[in-house]
């Protein structure tokens, strides 16, 4: 009896190892750790708002204040971010708006965005790059947020400048953290905490984690004709192979 | 028979806690050996022996104290050091590192600011290297201090 018993859970953990190296992606550690609905698989719906320069960021430190995206990156940085929040809604079933911001300080009450994007100094070149806060529960309006280092040099696109980053993978990344993953230890992950190039954008495991969170992207098919189109399509083609065969005949 | 699903079972519930082990808390550049230590302030051995809330300058901090072993780059008489850690009652980031009192390793610290002394930060995965996988970079950090 006690042999079927470790047996069983030999098998029961040795499916939980198969599962997790199937599906390595780690959740953030808040709770419910997602935006919309608490449960997971359920979609929702996030706004986003840009702060401008002079946002103050004193909760992160003293004398802290942001600056404006579009004052230390490069043109073409909206596309970036709009591609990055594309690239996760494409894949689960979220939607993004954009709305105002009103500069209220970070983690303050105000009228912006639940993910609002601006930039600070961080640790100099490299190092830190940028970073997200996790989804509520999370702090007062922090949840969501993501925040890049001004130190840094920022680019549109691979290659090119190798000490610059790329505004759309590292954007992916941080919003991959605003929607609630934490960090993986898979390789070729985006997840990873680590910046390459070796790929683009939300890979395999990465996808499966947005999924479980909100669920798979809600797939709009081709509208299909209706059944009465559909009969008088047949009728009509029935009838021209008719004709045709009638002027055989003849 | 039981003794060997036993041991089985073991190896088994090793391995999954090893995999479930591996979340690491942003993202950041990897930074090679020289680049670790030279954007770092302060490289030494040690352990962290306590941590708790205070208030610095008017500022509330979140600070741990590691007990230091030896000195491989900055002050050398140090004997304790202070680490600002992330306020568990601060909204969560991901860059935030947490740090367990017992920890012991190799840290490459950085300075807070550049106008503030003694305060320190260890705010990139690379910035500690526990015990068990530290030796050979001790050893070549040692090797480098006595040329």
């Amino acid at each position: 009896m006690k042999i079927r018993q470790i047996v069983a859970a030999t098998l029961l953990v040795g499916g939980a190892l198969a599962a997790t190296s199937a599906s390595a992606f780690v959740l953030g550690p808040t709770s419910p750790g997602k935006w919309g609905p608490p449960a997971f698989g359920t979609g929702a719906s996030v706004t986003y708002s840009f702060m401008p320069t002079g946002t103050s960021c004193a909760a992160e430190g003293v004398g802290c204040t942001f600056t404006a995206l579009a004052d230390f990156m490069p043109v073409g940085y909206l596309s970036a971010i709009d591609a990055a929040l594309a690239a996760w809604s494409s894949v689960a079933n979220l939607t993004f708006t954009l709305v105002a911001d009103d500069g209220s300080a970070f983690n303050a009450p105000g009228t912006a965005g639940d993910f609002r994007f601006g930039g600070h100094f961080f640790d100099g070149q490299f190092g830190v790059l940028a970073h997200g806060y996790f989804p509520p529960n999370n702090g007062n309006t922090a949840a969501g947020d993501m925040h890049y280092d001004t130190a840094d040099f920022w680019k549109v696109g691979f290659g090119g400048d190798p000490n610059a980053f790329d505004i759309f993978q590292v954007t992916a990344h941080e919003i991959g953290h605003a929607l609630g993953l934490g960090h993986t230890a898979v390789p070729n992950s985006l997840m990873n905490p680590f910046y390459t190039e070796a790929f683009s954008g939300p890979q395999a495991d990465d996808i499966a984690g947005m999924q479980f969170i909100y669920g798979r992207a809600p797939v709009h098919g081709v509208p299909e004709p209706g059944a009465a189109a559909l009969l008088a399509l047949a009728g009509a083609a029935l009838g021209v192979f008719g004709r045709r065969r009638r002027a055989a005949a003849v | 028979m039981l003794r060997r699903y036993s041991a089985w079972l073991r190896t088994l519930l090793c391995g999954f806690l090893l995999v479930v082990g591996l979340d690491a808390a942003a993202m950041w550049t990897r930074l090679s050996d020289s680049e670790l230590l030279e954007r770092s302030d302060l490289v030494l051995t040690g352990t962290l022996i306590g941590q708790s809330s205070v208030r610095v300058a008017g500022e509330d901090l979140f600070l741990a104290v590691i007990k230091v072993d030896a000195v491989f780059k900055g002050a050398a008489d140090l004997s304790v050091v202070f680490l600002v850690l992330p306020a568990p009652e601060r909204p969560i980031s991901s860059t935030d590192l947490q740090y367990r009192v017992g920890q012991s390793g190799l840290w490459f610290l950085r300075q807070r600011s550049a106008g503030e002394r003694g305060l320190f930060l260890a705010d990139h995965p690379q910035r500690f290297i526990p015990s068990e996988k530290a030796s050979s970079r001790i050893e070549a950090l040692r090797k480098a201090r006595s040329n």
